[in-house]
């Protein structure tokens, strides 16, 4: 941000008559300014004057707009500004002082207030829907693993939405594919929308009403109702916003679908913001929907008065009823009543809160060291005050003085925090993973500004009070009976300051600790095997609308054609497709039903990828046993498969997999080759799976494949000719989401890299304010010891040993610091259990680690004073008496 | 305002009265006062806008300077540029203030501080 922009956004913090005043005058004159002397320090000189005046401005203001009290100088409010002129100006004769306190303020503040911003966005913040608390998202579990959180059927959910009259209303989604639509405007490139499938109740269990038109009916229930409602967005974007949209026809998926609602601006469908159109789900109870095919979502609004709990158990009841009748799909599944913020904000929550600690551990360090920056100066001043009170100044005075000076660096600090928070918020969303839930929501919200000025004058009156108080309590005797050898300030305080360091050390070491085992984790996670190659591979979906391709032939034509077209291009190695990238999450578990080596029936959960072209080969996943798909696996010959290590073993276990028959998705396959595994989530976790030729597979079902193509240069490059050799062969066809396939894996580590990045930044501003703490205690000790020393040094110690002394005092700091610190990390360390891959949050060489690295910063903290105390000439030192 | 006696402002403080004195002498602008304060007291910190317009601010609340039509054509480069001169009253405060000042200085109190130095 320029100088202009900043002074700019200075003067909008001034009170609005001020502003309109003088405003546009201000800005002009300080651009004059900067013409005459272009430089940094001007800018900051300006931007300094303008947040020491706010507070004066201020209260003017607010003076003029109560005209009761008319005299100046005498009211109160006017003397309270005199002390702040006062103040301030006493603040500007030690400008070190005063910038480093409001920079660890702001420091403090500003990243609390922006991790605030986006925990009150994320988790605090209520649903954008009407009476959030009464929704609730459906799952099914199973008896043996009711944690379960998996999609469900829509017989099941039928039943429930009839019987168990828990909820006004019950809506589906379908969320289990990336439900995408091809859009093909007349005259316009066709593109790819995110599109979902929904019921009737879906809406109005949102209480989201349409902008125009109207939603659907259970009536629209049913496959294939070409009724579409719109997104705002994708009606101004492809309607130009027409009003008389209703009724009127769009192409999506090669079929010409009605438009029958648009909803409103503020509508965000559960699944995400980009979802831009709605289409109804089919909930018949005959033809594809059966107990055994789960794959919808739902959520649901409980009955006013219906509490979660009776909501659960309504639904349990219809759930053991089916039980009972269907025992060969439900004798063990059950269903879910769960409260859907809590389901939104799902896994963020545990880095959120755990960001959120670390935020406030930040605040905590920056008010210990602004509270022993105080106490350090209200120290030095002691004998100046003692003196005041000796002479008959007045000691609520001399209180206020000290209350009004700490509160103008705290609101200083404060202002300047909320520019940090400002920036703070907008750099966290730029690095934030899209993963993170809500996170288009997140706003610098106005009510955070105040809650970083409430933070900003409670740490004033608290780190304000007790050296007022101390000042206040003084001796003016005593103080002055300790003669011209200045104050050391009594054991007492100087105990007090190395306890506020030393916290300040240990809050350093938790925070240190929290980001030396992200970053392990995050180390063990890049490293972690996926079992294939991503290196200059790039991935693209396409899909064949049904419409069009409705013959399986069609399809595999098609796919077949567009392959070899993709080999031909210059520099491409190798390609193959997959109806879901590597990595990229669990996908299509289906059950499979094998024989074991007694010849039983068995049954296990295996995930089902459908496979084009040189899969494994463009990916480099080895073929351990048999063949790979040939030219002769059609339509029209036996099903065959291969499998992966992981279901070999499972199901085989030492036996030979090859020739071996399963069943799945109502067919039966027989195991031609075994290949090694592949990860199926970033984090490296396998699963049994089983790959399908699309030769074969493509006459049951249609779905879209994610083409993978290794080049032999950049794997961007390919996306062009790409997109050229798909639109040669059919131009209404999408080349959806491009991506290289390393991108695919990165954005699954998003999370885990945002969390590292902040906590590290934490981590590393800790450790700042730490040293910068035991570099203040350990200087002003030497200077307060100076006559000591040279005493000391005059009997004879040599510069080493006074080094050591002084070295000796910082590190006894830090190690109670550190004891301290340690013990709590390891309090502390279960928050970080969830957070952290292959490591331990309680891992000794973290730990190690740590002590080492803050044994050596409080040693290179203390090594300056350490060496002025050796400076110290033994005459002058005594003289100075 | 209209029956304000000058006795009533003093003392000012001392960056209201050396800009009330530059006023009074010619109509300035905003940067035109910060350039004529660093010409006349080259030791003091530059002038910043934030004090600066506090105390015009608080000057022509008091009636004591007002805003006049520019003296002389400016730049067209689309910044606010308001000049300021002194108002009658301005005048009678500034010259009741510099009148207390000398008085102040005259004080053989203050000779001898001022003496003490040499």
């Amino acid at each position: 941000m320029s100088g202009p922009r900043l002074v700019a956004w200075l003067i909008r913090l001034y009170p609005a008559e001020f502003r309109q005043r003088f405003g546009a005058e201000m800005l002009a004159t300080y651009l004059d300014q900067r013409d005459a002397a272009p430089t940094l320090r001007r800018t900051l000189a300006t931007l300094g004057n303008l947040l020491l005046s706010l507070p004066a401005v201020h209260l003017e203001a607010r003076r003029a707009r109560r005209p009761a009290h008319p005299i100046r100088r005498t009211s109160s409010m006017g003397s309270f500004l005199s002390e702040l002129r006062q103040v301030s100006r006493a603040l500007a004769k030690q400008p070190g002082f005063a910038a480093v306190a409001i920079l660890t303020l702001a420091l403090g503040i500003g990243a609390n207030t922006a991790v605030f911003s986006v925990l009150n966005s994320v988790v605090l913040a209520p649903l954008p829907y009407d009476q959030p608390e009464q929704l609730v998202r459906l799952y099914t579990a199973s008896r043996q693993e009711p944690e379960l959180r998996q999609f469900l059927t829509a017989l099941d959910l039928l039943d429930v939405r009839e019987q168990s009259g828990a909820f006004t209303d019950l809506g589906t989604l379908y969320t289990y594919r990336e439900t995408g639509g091809d859009l093909t405007p007349a005259g316009e490139q066709p593109r790819r929308i995110r599109v979902m499938d929904v019921s009737a109740g879906y809406f109005k269990a949102l209480r989201a009403t349409p902008l125009l038109g109207r939603t659907f009916t259970p009536e629209e229930e049913h496959p294939a109702v070409p009724h579409l409602v719109l997104s705002y967005r994708l009606w101004k974007e492809v309607a130009n916003g027409d009003p008389n949209i209703i009724g009127r026809t769009i192409p999506l998926n090669g079929r010409e679908c009605e438009v029958i609602g648009v909803m409103r601006p503020s509508f965000r469908d559960v699944a995400g913001e980009d979802v831009a159109a709605w289409l109804p789900a089919n909930l018949e109870r005959s033809g594809s929907n059966s107990r055994y095919n789960h794959y919808l979502s739902a959520i649901a609004r409980l009955k006013p008065g219906v509490t979660l709990a009776q909501a659960q158990a309504r639904v349990s009841a219809v759930m053991a009823r089916n039980a009972a009748w269907f025992p060969q799909t439900n004798r063990d599944r059950t269903m879910r009543v769960l409260p859907l913020l809590d389901d939104t904000v799902g896994e963020s929550r545990g880095s959120v809160y755990v960001l959120m600690g670390a935020a406030g551990l930040v605040l905590l360090i920056a008010c210990l060291n602004v509270a022993n920056l105080f106490l350090a100066r209200s120290l030095g001043q002691s004998r100046d005050v003692a003196i005041r009170t000796a002479l008959g100044a007045n000691r609520t005075r001399l209180i206020r003085q000290r209350l009004s000076e700490s509160l103008l660096v705290a609101v200083a600090g404060g202002a300047a925090g909320s520019l940090v928070a400002f920036w703070g918020v907008k750099l966290l969303l730029s690095v934030s993973p899209t993963s993170l839930a809500r996170a288009e929501e997140v706003g610098f919200d106005p009510v955070l500004l105040g809650f970083a000025l409430a933070t900003t004058v409670l740490t004033g009156l608290l780190f304000g009070a007790v050296p007022a108080w101390r000042a206040s309590r003084v001796d003016p005797t005593e103080v002055l009976h300790e003669g011209a050898r200045g104050n050391t300030g009594g054991r007492g305080s100087r105990r007090v300051r190395d306890v506020l360091v030393a916290g300040q050390v240990a809050v350093a070491v938790i925070l240190l600790i929290g980001a030396g085992v992200l970053m392990k984790s995050f180390v063990a996670l890049q490293r972690v095997e996926l079992g294939f190659s991503a290196e200059r591979v790039e991935t693209f979906e396409v899909n064949l609308p049904a419409a069009r391709y409705g013959r399986p032939e069609r399809r595999l034509q098609f796919h077949e054609q567009f392959g070899r077209r993709l080999t031909e291009l210059p520099g491409v190695e190798r390609v193959g497709a997959v109806s879901w990238l590597p990595a990229n999450g669990n996908y299509h578990i289906w059950g499979v039903e094998y024989r074991d080596s007694a010849g039983a029936a068995q049954s296990t959960g295996a995930q089902i990828r459908v496979v084009e072209g040189d899969l494994f080969e463009t990916l480099g996943v080895p073929l351990l046993r048999g063949r790979s798909f040939s030219a002769g696996d059609r339509l029209d010959t036996n099903g065959v498969a291969l499998i992966n290590q992981s279901l070999a073993q499972k199901a085989y276990g030492a036996r030979d997999p090859l020739g071996e028959a399963f069943q799945t998705g109502g067919r039966s396959w027989r195991v031609i080759g075994v290949v090694g595994d592949i990860a199926v989530e970033a984090n490296g976790t396998r699963y049994p799976q089983v790959y399908l030729s699309h030769a074969q597979f493509a006459g049951n079902r249609n779905w879209s494949l994610s083409y993978v193509v290794r080049s032999a240069g950049s794997a961007e490059a390919v996306i062009g000719p790409a997109r050229a050799a798909l639109a040669a062969l059919d131009p209404a066809l999408v080349l959806h989401r491009p991506r290289p396939l390393d991108d695919v894996v990165a954005r699954h580590r998003a999370r885990e890299r945002f969390t590292l990045l902040l906590m590290a930044t934490f981590a590393a501003v800790a450790l700042s304010l730490a040293a910068v703490g035991v570099y203040g205690v350990l200087a002003y000790a030497v200077t307060q010891r100076v006559h000591e020393i040279g005493v000391r040094m005059a009997l004879g110690a040599r510069p080493g040993q006074v080094r050591g002394a002084v070295l000796r005092h910082g590190l006894l700091i830090a190690a109670i610091g550190m004891g301290a610190g340690l013990v709590a990390a390891v309090g502390l360390s279960r928050a970080l259990e969830r957070l952290v891959f292959g490591v331990s949050p309680r891992d000794p060489l973290v730990f190690l680690t740590v002590v080492l690295v803050l044994g050596a910063v409080v040693l290179a903290a203390g090594y300056l004073p350490a060496r002025r105390a050796t400076r110290v000439q033994p005459l002058e030192a005594l003289r100075g008496e | 305002m209209s029956k304000s006696s000058p006795k009533q402002f003093l003392p000012l403080a001392p960056l209201d009265f050396q800009i009330l004195s530059l006023l009074a002498g010619r109509a300035l602008h905003g940067y035109g006062i910060v350039q004529a304060c660093a010409e006349a007291f080259p030791e003091q910190p530059a002038l910043e806008i934030g004090s600066l317009y506090r105390i015009i601010s608080r000057l022509l609340d008091a009636g004591l300077i007002r805003e006049v039509d520019a003296p002389r054509a400016e730049p067209d480069d689309r910044r606010v540029r308001r000049y300021y001169t002194v108002t009658a009253l301005g005048r009678g405060v500034g010259q009741a203030e510099a009148e207390r000042l000398r008085a102040l200085l005259a004080h053989p109190a203050t000779l001898r501080l001022l003496g003490e130095r040499r």
